[in-house]
C-alpha cells in the first residue's frame, strides 16, 4: 500500500534515470560545480567540506543531482554525514534527504548523525523540530528505536502543530522499524488522536489506519469531534477519516432502519434531532451520531480532490444504502471531465454502483455517451454503465445509441456495444424482441466482430424462451445461405442443432445443405456440421426404436448391405464418412465417438444425455459483476490484482450507548496545550526515558487483559474512562507520566527503580477492579437515561465511594497511591 | 491506499511543478532542478502517502527554484527579521522567522508574507465543450434538400453568406465542464468575493477549492467568498449539460453528385454575441481507414484539407475565423480495391463516418455563464491606496463537437 507513491518517486526518478546521458551535455543547477555533468569526487568532497555555506550548499545539490540520476552516492557518507548540523535550512534538509536515502545501508555512519538530528529536536524554530523526527524515524536502523521512541514522545506534546503532525508520521515510521512498541505507539497516538489540531488529525488518522486499524475504540471520544472539524482537515486526510468513521459507524453505531416507530434507547441524549431525522426522512430512522457524520460528510462531496469524493460516496454508499442516495449523481459525473485516468476509476466506480442501484445514474446517461477521443478502456466502461442504468423508459434512447456503436469503425467498440445490446435484452420480452429484430439484420454485414458477435448474442436470447423463437431459428437458417464468416456460419448450425428437438422441419435441412460444401467449410463449422449431424441422429433413433433394432442387427451382421432406408440416415452416415477422412484429429475423434454412440440402441441413453442435454439459460452479466464486494474508491475494485483492501467490518447488533461518544469537556482539554510546557523542561532533565518507557508499557499492559476477558460494552466505557471520558482521559496519563519522571529524578537518587514499577502496577491492579465495579453501576445507572457521562461518574463516585484514578484527588486510594509515589 | 489517491496526487505533483517551473516542463527544467524537486517530493510524500500537496504551503517550507534562498541568512535569529523585508516576496523567509506563528492555522493554502508591487487579480472562465449531433433523419434531409436546393455549389462568393441549412439534428449530448480560475497577485491577505451568474442552469455537482466558503454559496449560489492562495488557483469546477452546440455549427451530406459518391462537409460560424473570431478552427474528416484508400476530388471552399493518419482527413483554418462565415468541403472515398464484395458483388461506396470540430473561443461561454462581480471585500496588509488591477477573461474551447453524418 505504502508502496506505490514509492513507486511513483521511483518512476520519476527512473524517469530521470533515462534522461542521464542527454545531461551530460545539459546544464546543471549547480553553477560552478559539475558544469559539464560529471562530478569529480574531489571536487564534491571539496565542497562538502568547505567553511562556508554557500559553497555547502553547491555540495549538496550536485549529491542531490547525482542522487536523482540514480547514481550511488554512498562514497560521499562521511562528507555528508559532516553537514547533519549545516547552519542553512536548504543544506540540512538535503543532507536529511540524504540520510533517508542512504541511512540503511551505512547504519554505522548514520549513527554518527544521529547525535546531531537528537539536538535539532529542541529547536526553537519548529520546521527543524518536524525534519529532525521526520528523518530520525526515516532512518531504518532499529537499533536507534528508542531514541525515536524518545523523540516521538517529546514531539507529541510539541507546541507547533507541524512538529505534531511529523510526530504523527514519525509513529508509523517506527512501527514499521520496530513492531514490539506497537503499545507505547498506540498511547502516543491517542494524545495525537485526540489533538485539537485539525491539521494533526488527518495525520494521526492515517497513522491509525497504518498501525492499529482495529482499535475503532479508541476514537469514541474523537467521533463527534471528528464529524465537526471534518471540513477543515487537509484533503489526504480527508480520505483517511472518512474511511475510518465509516468503519467506526458499523461498528458502534446503530443501523438505520425503516422502522416507523423510532427506538428511543438511541435517543438518550439527542432525541430532538433524531425526530427532526424521522420528520425528513419519513420512516427512515438514524441515529443522531450517525446523522452528524453524514451532515459533516456530504459538503465534501464537492471536494476538488476525486478521491475524497469517492471515499465520501463509499461512506453513503456503506451506512445508508437505503436512503435516498441520488446527490451521488453529479459529483461522479462531474468527475468525468478530469483525465483518463482517474475517469476510468470514477467510471469503474459508477457501474458498481449501477448494478448495486441502477437508478442512481438514470438522470445521467448523456454523461455515458462514448466520443470518439474516449479510450477503449473508457468507452467499454461508459457502455456498461449505460447498460446498467437504463430502464424501460430510457432503454429506445440507449438502445439507439449502441446501435451506432455497433456499427462504427472500431473493432473494440463494435463487440462492447453488441454485448451491451444483449444485456439491454434482459430488461423485457419487448426489448429483446426488438433487439432480436436488430442484431438479425447483421448477419449480413461484411463486417466480421459485428456478425460474430451478433449470433453470441442472438443465441442468449434465444436460449433465454427457446419456444418463443421458432420463427428466429427459421430466419437464422435462412440466413446461413448468405453468411460467409466462418463464426457466423459455425454458430447459426451450432443454435440450429440446440433447438432441433423444438424446431423439428428446419435443421435437417440445414445439415443436407451443409453436407454439400462440406470440405470447403472451415474447421470449427465442420466440428458443428459433425455435431449437428449427431444431435439430429440421436432425435431419430430415439423417435424409431424398433427400426433401429433391426438396424442394429443389420449393422451387427452385415453393415454395408443395409438397405438405405431413411435419409437422414443417409446423411449421417455420409457426414461421418466425410469427417472419417478430415485432416484434422478432433474431427475424426469426435466423428468415431458419435458414430459409436449412436450405433447401438443401448448407448441410446448416454447418447441422449451427451447430445440434447438441455444447456443452462446463458448468463451475460455485465463485466463489473462480482466487483460489489470491492469498496468503492478502494484498489482492488479497479485492479484485482492489488487486494489491500480491507473489507468493511459487518453491522454490529449490539452497539453501546452513545454516551462513550461524549466528548471530554472542554476544559480538560487545554492539557494538551499547556502539558508541553511542563513537560518539555522534564524531558530534557530526564534521562532515564528507559524507565519511564517502562512504566508506560505497564500502565498499557494493565488495560488489555481487561479488554480481553470483559464482555464488549463494559471494555469500551473502561477504555473511555481509561483514554477519555473523565476529566481525566488522556490528563490522568500525562499527569502520571509526569510524576513517573519526577519520581524517577527521585529515584535516580535513590536508585530503587524496580519497586518503584511495582508499585504502580499494584496500583492500578486496584483502579482495574474498581473499573470493574464502576461499570456494573454503570449498567444500572444507564436505566434512567440522563445520566451523561460526567453526570454518571460523579454519582457513582459518590456512591461508591471509589471513582476512576484520574479524576478527584481526594480519592482514598489514589491519594494513597501517591503519596507513595511521590511522598518518598 | 484508495484507486484515486496516487492519481490525484500525480495531478497535484504537475500543478506543482507547474508552479515551481512554469509550464511547459521540459527536461531541461527538471534536470537543472533535481535538488528542488526532491525536496518537494520529500515534502510531499511521508512515508507512503500524500503529505503537504498545497503549492502555496510548499513554497514556505521548499526554496524556490534559483531565488535568493542561496544567500538567505542562517539560523541565528533576528538576522532573518532584518531579512524579511528585503526577501520578502522570497518563499524561503519564511522558514527562518517566526516561530510561535504556525503556518497554515489560519489559511493554510496561503503563503505567508505575500508581497507583490503591481497588485492584480484575474478571473478566467474555460468552458470545454462536447457536444454529439446525430445524423439527419431522412425526412430532415428531404426537407433540407428542397430548401437549400440541391448540391450547392460552394463557392468563394459563399463567403458572408449564411447558408445554414435550415433543419438541423439537435445535439444528443451537451456538455460544457467549466472551470473558474484565479490568479491573485495582492498583497497581505485580501478577502475576495466573486459574484457569478449562470442563468437559470443548474450546475451538476459544482466542486470548490478548500479556500472558498461554502456556506456562502449555500445561502446564494453563485457566491464566491475567499482568501485565494497566492497565483493561480481554480476556485470552481463545475458541469452544466444541455448547452448550446457552441459558435461553430457543421453538418456531413452523403451521397451527392451525378454518382452518388460525394460528400461533402460544411462549417460554418453563427451570428456573434460580442465574438469577432473564433481561433484554430480544425475539422476532423473521420472514415473507416481499413475500406478507404484515398480521398480524391476534394475541393474546399478555404481551409486547407490533408490526410493526416490512417482514417483521419484534416480540414484546418489557420489563425482567425471571422463570425457569420461558412465554408464547405466535397470529395469523393475511394474505396480500397483489396476489399470482399458484400453480397450483391459490388462493394458499397464509403463515406465519412463523422466529423469531429475544435476550435478556441474567446470572449464568450457557452452555458452563458458571466461575471456579476469581483470585488475585494478587505485585506489586510493590502495597501490602502493600492488600485489593485482587476481582469475578467471567458474562453470555450470546443473540443468534441462530434457530428455523425
Amino acid at each position: 500500500m505504502a508502496e506505490s507513491l514509492s513507486k511513483i518517486t521511483a518512476i520519476f526518478e527512473t524517469a530521470k534515470e533515462l534522461t542521464m546521458e542527454a545531461a551530460a551535455s545539459a546544464r546543471t543547477a549547480t553553477a560552478s560545480l559539475g558544469e559539464d555533468g560529471v562530478f569529480r569526487q574531489r571536487d564534491v568532497q571539496r565542497y562538502l567540506n568547505s567553511r562556508h555555506e554557500k559553497e555547502k550548499l553547491v555540495g549538496m545539490k550536485a549529491i542531490a543531482t547525482m542522487m536523482s540520476k540514480g547514481q550511488d552516492v554512498t562514497e560521499y557518507f562521511p562528507d555528508v554525514v559532516k553537514n547533519s548540523a549545516a547552519q542553512t535550512l536548504e543544506v540540512r534538509k538535503l543532507v536529511y534527504i540524504y540520510l533517508l536515502r542512504y541511512g540503511q545501508q551505512e547504519s554505522d555512519l548514520a549513527l554518527l548523525s544521529i547525535n546531531a538530528i537528537q539536538k535539532s529536536l529542541g529547536d526553537q524554530n519548529p520546521q527543524i523540530r518536524a525534519m529532525a523526527i521526520k528523518v530520525l524515524s526515516g532512518i531504518k536502523v532499529p537499533s536507534i528505536a528508542p531514541i525515536i521512541l524518545l523523540g516521538i514522545r517529546k514531539s507529541i506534546v510539541d507546541m507547533s502543530a507541524i512538529v505534531r503532525r511529523a510526530a504523527a508520521v514519525a509513529i508509523g515510521k517506527c512501527f514499521e522499524l520496530d513492531k514490539s512498541n506497537l503499545e507505547t505507539l498506540v498511547g502516543y497516538l491517542a494524545t495525537l488522536l485526540a489533538d485539537k489540531s485539525f491539521y494533526v488529525v488527518g495525520s494521526a488518522v492515517q497513522t491509525f489506519v497504518n498501525i492499529c486499524p482495529d482499535r475503532l475504540d479508541m476514537l469514541h471520544t474523537n467521533y463527534r469531534r471528528y464529524c465537526n472539524m471534518l471540513a477543515d482537515i487537509e484533503e489526504w486526510g480527508q480520505v483517511c477519516v472518512l474511511d475510518m468513521l465509516t468503519r467506526y459507524v458499523r461498528v458502534y453505531v446503530p443501523k438505520g432502519s425503516m422502522v416507523k416507530k423510532q427506538k428511543d434507547e438511541f435517543y438518550s441524549d439527542d432525541e430532538e434531532s433524531g425526530k427532526e431525522a424521522e420528520e425528513q426522512q419519513e420512516d427512515f430512522v438514524i441515529d443522531p451520531d450517525l446523522e452528524m457524520l453524514l451532515a459533516a460528510a456530504k459538503p465534501l462531496l464537492q471536494s476538488r480532490n476525486s478521491a475524497v469524493v469517492l471515499a465520501t460516496v463509499n461512506l453513503f454508499n456503506a451506512l445508508v444504502p437505503e436512503a435516498d442516495l441520488s446527490f451521488l449523481g453529479p459529483p461522479l459525473v462531474r468527475l468525468l471531465s478530469r483525465p483518463s485516468e482517474i475517469q476510468y476509476v470514477v467510471l469503474s466506480n459508477i457501474a458498481v454502483l449501477a448494478i448495486q442501484n441502477n437508478e442512481l445514474f438514470a438522470p445521467y446517461l448523456k454523461y455515458f455517451y462514448v466520443f470518439p477521443s474516449d479510450t477503449p478502456e473508457i468507452a467499454k466502461l461508459k457502455i456498461e454503465a449505460l447498460t446498467l442504468s437504463c430502464s424501460e423508459s430510457t432503454v429506445s434512447e440507449v438502445l439507439s445509441e449502441l446501435q451506432y456503436y455497433a456499427t462504427s469503425v472500431d473493432k473494440f467498440l463494435v463487440a462492447e456495444a453488441v454485448r451491451a445490446i444483449g444485456r439491454c435484452a434482459q430488461i423485457s420480452n419487448e426489448i429483446a424482441r426488438r433487439c432480436l429484430r436488430w442484431l438479425l439484420k447483421q448477419i449480413h454485414s461484411t463486417d466480421h466482430t459485428l456478425v460474430g458477435e451478433s449470433l453470441t448474442v442472438i443465441r442468449y436470447i434465444i436460449q433465454l424462451s427457446p419456444k418463443d423463437h421458432i420463427k428466429t431459428v427459421a430466419k437464422l437458417a435462412v440466413a446461413l445461405d448468405s453468411a460467409t464468416v466462418s463464426l457466423a456460419r459455425a454458430s447459426i448450425i451450432w443454435l440450429v442443432g440446440e433447438f432441433a428437438g423444438i424446431a423439428r422441419y428446419i435443421a435437417p435441412d440445414v445439415l443436407r445443405k451443409c453436407a454439400k460444401n462440406f470440405a470447403d467449410e472451415d474447421k470449427n463449422t465442420k466440428l458443428q456440421i459433425v455435431l449437428l449431424a449427431a444431435k439430429l441422429y440421436s432425435y431419430y433413433i430415439e423417435e424409431k426404436p424398433v427400426q433401429e433394432d433391426q438396424e442394429q442387427e443389420d449393422q451387427q451382421l452385415e453393415p454395408t448391405i443395409r438397405p438405405p432406408a431413411d435419409p437422414m440416415d443417409l446423411l449421417f452416415d455420409y457426414i461421418m464418412l466425410l469427417a472419417r477422412y478430415d485432416t484434422s484429429y478432433d474431427l475424426r475423434d469426435r466423428a468415431r465417438l458419435y458414430k459409436s454412440v449412436l450405433s447401438s440402441q443401448s448407448s441410446a441413453p448416454i447418447a441422449k444425455l451427451l447430445l440434447q442435454a438441455p444447456k443452462p439459460s446463458p448468463h451475460a452479466p455485465s463485466p463489473s459483476q462480482g466487483k460489489e464486494n470491492f469498496l468503492i474508491g478502494s484498489s482492488g475494485l479497479v485492479c484485482a490484482r492489488i487486494s489491500d483492501t480491507r473489507p468493511l467490518p459487518p453491522w454490529s447488533s449490539d452497539t453501546p450507548d452513545a454516551s462513550i461518544r461524549d466528548e471530554i469537556k472542554s476544559e480538560e482539554t487545554p492539557v494538551f496545550a499547556s502539558l508541553p510546557k511542563k513537560v518539555k523542561p522534564k524531558a530534557k532533565k530526564g534521562k532515564k526515558e528507559i524507565k519511564k518507557k517502562k512504566v508506560v508499557v505497564e500502565k498499557l499492559k494493565q488495560v488489555k487483559p481487561k479488554s480481553v476477558k470483559k464482555a464488549e460494552e463494559d471494555y469500551h466505557t473502561t477504555l473511555d474512562e481509561f483514554f477519555g471520558e473523565p476529566a481525566a482521559t488522556s490528563a490522568p496519563v500525562m499527569m502520571e507520566e509526569e510524576e513517573d519522571s519526577e519520581q524517577q529524578e527521585e529515584e535516580e537518587e535513590e536508585e530503587d527503580s524496580e519497586s518503584e514499577v511495582e508499585i504502580i502496577v499494584e496500583v492500578s491492579d486496584d483502579s482495574e477492579e474498581e473499573d470493574g465495579e464502576d461499570d456494573s453501576e454503570d449498567e444500572i445507572s444507564e436505566e434512567d437515561d440522563e445520566n451523561e457521562g460526567g453526570g454518571g461518574s460523579e454519582e457513582e463516585g459518590s456512591e461508591s465511594g471509589s471513582d476512576d484514578q484520574g479524576e478527584t484527588e481526594d480519592e482514598s486510594d489514589d491519594a494513597a497511591a501517591r503519596g507513595l509515589l511521590s511522598g518518598q | 491506499m484508495p484507486a484515486l489517491v496516487p492519481l490525484e496526487f500525480i495531478s497535484h505533483l504537475i500543478k506543482v511543478l507547474h508552479d515551481y517551473f512554469q509550464p511547459p516542463l521540459s527536461r531541461q527544467k527538471i534536470e537543472k532542478n533535481y535538488s528542488t524537486i526532491m525536496m518537494l517530493l520529500n515534502e510531499m510524500i511521508e512515508d507512503g502517502y500524500p503529505f503537504v500537496t498545497e503549492e502555496n504551503a510548499l513554497r514556505d517550507l521548499v526554496p524556490f527554484a534559483g531565488g535568493l534562498s542561496k544567500f538567505l541568512p542562517t539560523l541565528p535569529k533576528g538576522a532573518a527579521n532584518s531579512l524579511k523585508s528585503l526577501t520578502s516576496s522570497s518563499s524561503s523567509s519564511k522558514s527562518f522567522s517566526s516561530d510561535s506563528s504556525v503556518p497554515r492555522s489560519n489559511v493554510p493554502w496561503r503563503r505567508s508574507n505575500v508581497k507583490h508591487n503591481n497588485n492584480e487579480l484575474y478571473v478566467d472562465i474555460q468552458e470545454t465543450l462536447s457536444v454529439i449531433i446525430p445524423a439527419l433523419s431522412p425526412t430532415q434531409q428531404l426537407l433540407n434538400s428542397i430548401n437549400s436546393g440541391p448540391n450547392p455549389a460552394p463557392s468563394a462568393s459563399a463567403f458572408y453568406t449564411p447558408a445554414v441549412p435550415q433543419v438541423l439534428a439537435e445535439p444528443i449530448v451537451a456538455i460544457a465542464h467549466g472551470s473558474v480560475l484565479a490568479t491573485t497577485k495582492l498583497s497581505g491577505v485580501p478577502d475576495i468575493q466573486l459574484i457569478l451568474s449562470f442563468g437559470n442552469r443548474l450546475l451538476e455537482g459544482p466542486a470548490f477549492h478548500p479556500c472558498v466558503r461554502l456556506a456562502r454559496w449555500r445561502e446564494r449560489p453563485g457566491t464566491l467568498s475567499f482568501i485565494p492562495p497566492d497565483g493561480k488557483c481554480c476556485l470552481l469546477q463545475y458541469t452544466i449539460s444541455g448547452v448550446e452546440s457552441g459558435p461553430i455549427g457543421g453538418d456531413l451530406k452523403t451521397g451527392l453528385g451525378p454518382m452518388k459518391d460525394e460528400f461533402e462537409v460544411r462549417v460554418w460560424s453563427r451570428v456573434p454575441r460580442n465574438v469577432k473570431f473564433v481561433e484554430n478552427l480544425r475539422v476532423e474528416v473521420v472514415f473507416d481507414g481499413e475500406r478507404v484508400q484515398n480521398v480524391k476530388g476534394t475541393r474546399a471552399s478555404s481551409g486547407e484539407f490533408n490526410i493526416e493518419k490512417k482514417g483521419v482527413g484534416v480540414w484546418r483554418f489557420p489563425g482567425k475565423t471571422p463570425m457569420g462565415w461558412n465554408a464547405s468541403l466535397r470529395g469523393t472515398m475511394v474505396v480500397n480495391e483489396d476489399l470482399e464484395a458484400g453480397p450483391d458483388g459490388t462493394v458499397a461506396q464509403e463515406f465519412p463516418k463523422y466529423i469531429r470540430i475544435s476550435y478556441d473561443c474567446q470572449g464568450m461561454l457557452v452555458s452563458g455563464a458571466k461575471v456579476e462581480s469581483l470585488r475585494i471585500v478587505s485585506g489586510k496588509g493590502l495597501d490602502d491606496r493600492a488600485k489593485p488591477y482587476k481582469g475578467v477573461k471567458y474562453l470555450t474551447q470546443g473540443k468534441d463537437i462530434v457530428i455523425r453524418g
